[in-house]
């Protein structure tokens, strides 16, 4: 009897200190972990809206999208996620487009795709070699986004679609897939489609509804 | 003296990898990079190094039928906290271990060495038997990651080391290259033991 | 290589059949196939074909000499698996490629393992599975065929891809490629040269009909039931990728294969069933490889649940 009652108290002392001291880590991290989230969404942000310092959240019946406004005041695009199930992940894409309907950047914000292969929907090519670096040369001119997502630019909703190995593609709005990974490719070209596609008809509705 | 023994024992004598064959999932799944392999190595050393430390201190009052409860509570706390500075210190690094960190908790070399070690030891000694399997795996991971990186990559740390048009080798990068890497690397230690072994004798 | 006193345990068969004249007999029915091969995809087959062949037997000496082995280079066997490698790759696949695939066959398939008769996969689909992980851009590459008259062609796809990936591109008819005048592996085309091989290995006894038939027949089966039972979708499964040479040439390899009939059947159901659905289902257009690979994991288990039962021996049990 004795020995239960050891074993109870130690364990017990043992999980209230952990969790005390868990419960201070966690007060102390817990504003840095949240300033951390806040500025990755923002700076995801940015780079889909080029040019946009103001944002305004608005919502749609089943689409929440961003406002991003110009230093001006003008308005730059609007920003809203699209998702579609990739070779071995979900691909969550955010997608900025410009008050005339054309895509003005893509980001990828979540994958997990082979590495080498769906990745490169992600990958910046590096320019910078480590001896460069070890030398403290500067490489100038380095690409800052993937070839695959920087394809997206200027494309227009119309007939967004994915082709494979046929250049110059067709028609201006179709996208090239990357080689060796063409799932991949049509999941991210579908979530971009998709979510433009939905973002339009619900903007359409609304202003059908909307007192002019 | 014995303090120095139990620290270099980890690194290639009694590495946690190459001859313990312990923590052989994350050695697998973190390695694709040196960048990942020095963060994971850190953050299972941290772990280590701490767990048998408080373990070693409170060996007295644990009674022995509760032991391997009492050993994951404390392990879990300090992976938390690693996971939590992680998360708010350094989120890519967070980003790209993923779920290993959580798993640091299920490593075999931290429990083993809580069990094995700590349990038995000093403070002290406790702290150097921690530190050097921690540098041991962490070594381990960085070879494994630098070979794996380089050949299936052609870059080291995210840069490029390699000519350029080198064409990466992908298998590297992925689970089957992780396996031929470390089964190369086992049968080089092993060769490296039975020639230690022959000299000896 | 033989030598003057042979230990064995009975009965002892005299015969003339040795490793060496086997092997060298494959090789030489496996050439026409190459050498329509260089027709058809042009002539870097041929160095394609010859880095394998030569680093195969290089290394085999190599890693021979080094475990302080006999050297066997002569039996044929190391010509053989690079020539079936060379076989499983993309005409267009640079030289320093198929180097290394060669390495890893001969290196990791068969050496790791205790070379020749200790291996347990197929050194040569070894070699082709790691080319596929290593270099997935360059083993997905295709040559078109000169035969067919379409060399302008930027990109071009084998009949497999096409159906694959939906592309807009018309297959070759059933004719053509029985013939083998279609995209593809370099040795896997013409299959009527590598039917007519399969012939000749059957009629001198090297391989049995059992592997290859239940391989191709189930493949076709699947093939029809899954295309909702059009009878030319057997044609086209058998004739469109590497169910030809993988199912006579590579299924039938004696030490990754079982040795009882009941197990060379369930050997050959296996690799074309699992085929078939990594052509349906899976993510890549071609499955014969992993079919073979996997079925020869499976080979010691189908062994020991096939393995006739000594006379008055009881019944065993399997599931230890």
């Amino acid at each position: 009897m004795k020995g239960v009652l050891k074993m109870v108290c130690v364990l017990t002392s043992i999980c209230v200190v952990s969790a005390l001291g868990l419960g201070y880590v966690y007060t102390k991290a817990k504003p840095k972990i949240e300033e951390q989230a806040e500025e990755a969404s923002r700076k995801a942000l940015e780079q889909v809206l080029p040019g946009a310092v103001k944002f305004a959240d608005k919502t749609l019946p089943s689409l929440n999208y961003v406002e991003g406004y110009g230093a001006d005041g003008k308005l730059v695009g609007y920003a809203f996620d699209g998702e579609a199930k990739g070779y071995s992940s979900t691909i969550v894409v955010k997608v900025g487009l410009s008050p005339d309907n054309n895509i003005l950047a893509i980001k990828i914000l979540q994958q997990q795709e082979t590495p080498g292969l769906g990745t490169k929907a992600v990958d910046v090519p590096v320019e910078e070699t480590l001896w460069d670096k070890l030398r403290g040369r500067v490489v100038e001119g380095g690409a800052t986004e993937s070839p695959f997502q920087a394809q997206f630019r200027g494309k227009g909703p119309d007939d967004l679609k994915l082709v494979r190995g046929e250049w110059p593609p067709p028609h201006p709005d179709h996208i090239d897939a990357i080689t060796g990974a063409t799932i991949t490719s049509r999941a991210v070209t579908d979530a971009v489609k998709d979510a433009v596609e939905l973002f339009l008809k619900e903007r359409k509705d609304e202003g059908a509804q909307g007192v002019h | 003296m014995r303090a120095l023994r139990e620290f270099t024992k980890g690194i290639i004598e009694r590495n946690p990898i190459f001859v313990l064959m312990l923590g052989l999932c994350p050695a697998l799944a973190v390695s694709t990079s040196v960048t990942d392999a020095v963060g994971m190595g850190l953050a299972t050393t941290f772990v280590l190094v701490c767990s048998n430390v408080s373990i070693s201190i409170i060996r007295k009052i644990i009674p022995y039928r509760v032991r391997i409860p009492c050993y994951i509570v404390v392990i879990a706390s300090f992976v938390t906290i690693v996971k939590l500075a992680l998360n708010a210190y350094l989120p890519d690094l967070y980003k790209s271990l993923g779920i290993f960190v959580p798993l640091i908790v299920v490593n075999c070399i931290i429990l083993g060495r809580a069990e094995a070690f700590a349990s038995r030891n000093g403070v002290g000694l406790s702290f150097m038997d921690g530190l050097g399997m921690g540098v041991g795996f962490g070594l381990g991971l960085v070879l494994m990651g630098f070979i794996r990186e380089v050949i299936g990559a052609g870059e080291l740390c995210h840069l490029r080391v390699l000519w350029k048009g080198y064409e990466p080798m992908l298998v590297m990068t992925q689970p089957p290259g992780a396996f031929l890497v470390l089964g190369f690397l086992l049968g080089l230690f092993n060769l490296l033991h039975r020639n230690l072994k022959k000299s000896k004798d | 290589m033989s030598p003057k006193l042979a230990i064995s345990i009975s009965p002892h068969i005299r015969t003339r059949e040795t490793v060496p004249r086997i092997m060298w007999t494959v090789v030489l029915v496996l050439l026409p196939a190459g050498i329509f091969s260089c027709l058809n995809f042009g002539w870097h087959v041929l160095s394609v074909i010859a880095a394998c062949v030569i680093t195969a037997v290089v290394l085999e000496a190599l890693i021979q000499k080094l475990r302080g082995k006999e050297i066997t280079i002569s039996d044929g066997s190391a010509v053989l698996t690079g020539l079936l490698l060379a076989y499983n790759l993309s005409p267009a696949l640079p030289i320093w490629m198929a180097i290394i695939g060669t390495v890893v066959a001969i290196a990791i398939g068969k050496h790791a393992f205790g070379g020749l008769g200790h291996n347990i996969w197929n050194p040569a689909l070894v070699g082709r599975a790691f080319l596929m992980a290593a270099y997935p851009g360059a083993m997905t590459t295709w040559f078109p065929s000169r035969l067919a008259g379409a060399v302008d062609a930027m990109t071009y796809a084998t009949p497999l891809n096409v159906i694959k990936q939906s592309l807009p591109q018309s297959l070759p008819s059933l004719g053509e490629m029985f013939f083998g005048i279609r995209g593809g592996c370099i040795g896997e085309t013409c299959c009527l040269l590598l039917l007519l091989g399969g012939l000749f290995l059957l009629w001198k006894g090297y391989i049995t009909w059992h592997i290859p038939v239940a391989f191709l027949g189930s493949l076709a089966c699947f093939a029809v039931i899954a295309s909702g039972g059009k009878p030319q979708a057997a044609v086209f499964a058998i004739c469109a990728g590497g169910a030809m040479l993988g199912s006579i040439y590579m299924a039938t390899d004696y030490v990754t294969s079982p040795v009882s009939v009941r197990g060379m059947l369930i050997f050959g159901i296996g690799c074309g069933i699992i085929t078939g659905v990594i052509r349906k289902w899976g993510g890549y257009p071609e499955g014969v490889c992993y079919a073979i690979l996997l079925m020869n994991s499976a080979t010691p288990l189908i062994d020991r649940l096939t393995l006739p039962r000594a006379y008055g021996e009881a019944k065993r049990k399997v599931w230890v």
